[in-house]
């Protein structure tokens, strides 16, 4: 999951160099930390929050397939 | 693919230009040392420089590439994918065993990649590309399928000369219908509802009918509520 978020997310950014994920294993849920570099969030969440949420679609499809579920948390 | 050819001191000096000028990675482009130069005597007589052919990956191979990238990392199967440039879209086209996986509830999954690679593959060529992506024919069945039900709902307002209203549907998707409805002159389309809630409305051409918007929009949609108090808080 996290090459997924890492390739999709370096493709959009300016600064490839400073995406940063953090895997937190839950019972249940794993949440995905996402830092990066403050002029880029924006690209991240995109417009009205589009490429944010086509984000977590996509992880919540692979994850529900898994038995699990997946959280994607954005951190400026 | 394009392939330039490049001449310098070295093969380093070469490649660390060409990376200054065009402004990509070493692993964005391959290339191979046509002609080992020398320096010739004393670096002055008969000195030969290096040449390189450099070769960029085009647009067409980048979203393959992207494709096949999310593709595995989602671990969906896929016997082929396709990129052609029509109509100054890219239409990409997957074929795979899995289809109802790539395309997702309510074509959910194949928006969201279908979104994400066109924000990928802008970002990456710094120019404003369209993509569309396809699995298997879905959205040419769908397509289809909706301008099948345009073409009934069509003979029903002829034939009735009352007004039908559509249930809402995407963008793209309104489009069409206009544009099916423009090419008969007896009937005409209007637009009501908000947001995501748009719905287009077919009527006779000559209709005087007064669409009222307010009593769409109170219409109980139970499974819709959750959405519609989302987009209501804006």
């Amino acid at each position: 999951m996290i090459e997924l978020i890492e390739f999709v997310v370096k493709a959009l950014v300016d600064d490839p160099a400073s995406i940063v994920i953090k895997e937190v294993v839950g019972e249940k849920i794993t949440i995905y930390e996402l830092r990066a570099a403050k002029s880029d969030i924006g690209k991240i969440i995109g417009k009205k929050g589009r490429t944010a949420s086509a984000i977590r679609t996509i992880m919540n499809a692979v994850s529900a397939r898994q038995g699990k579920r997946a959280v994607l948390e954005i951190i400026e | 693919m394009r392939t330039v050819i490049k001449e310098g001191k070295s093969t380093s000096a070469v490649i660390s230009e060409f990376m200054k000028e065009s402004n990509l990675k070493l692993d964005e482009f391959k290339f191979e040392v046509m002609e080992e130069g020398s320096k010739g005597l004393l670096g002055l007589f008969g000195a030969k420089p290096t040449k390189v052919k450099i070769t960029l990956p085009d647009v067409t191979e980048k979203i393959k590439e992207f494709v096949e990238g999310i593709l595995q990392r989602i671990d969906a199967k896929y016997t082929s994918i396709t990129v052609n440039f029509k109509d100054h879209v890219y239409q990409v086209d997957i074929r795979s065993e899995d289809p109802g996986f790539i395309i997702g509830k309510d074509a959910k999954m194949l928006d969201s990649l279908q979104h994400l690679l066109n924000q990928m593959i802008n970002k990456q060529e710094k120019k404003q590309l369209k993509l569309k992506v396809d699995v298997d024919g879905y959205r040419q069945r769908r397509q289809d399928a909706l301008l099948d039900k345009v073409k009934d709902i069509s003979e029903k307002v002829k034939e009735h000369g009352r007004s039908i209203t559509m249930e809402p549907l995407h963008a793209a998707n309104r489009r069409l219908v206009h544009q099916y409805v423009e090419k008969d002159k007896n009937i005409r389309t209007m637009t009501i509802g908000d947001g995501e809630f748009k719905r287009v409305v077919i009527l006779p051409a000559n209709s005087t009918e007064v669409i009222p918007a307010k009593k769409t929009t109170s219409r109980p949609r139970p499974e819709r509520k959750r959405n519609y108090q989302s987009t209501s808080a804006k």
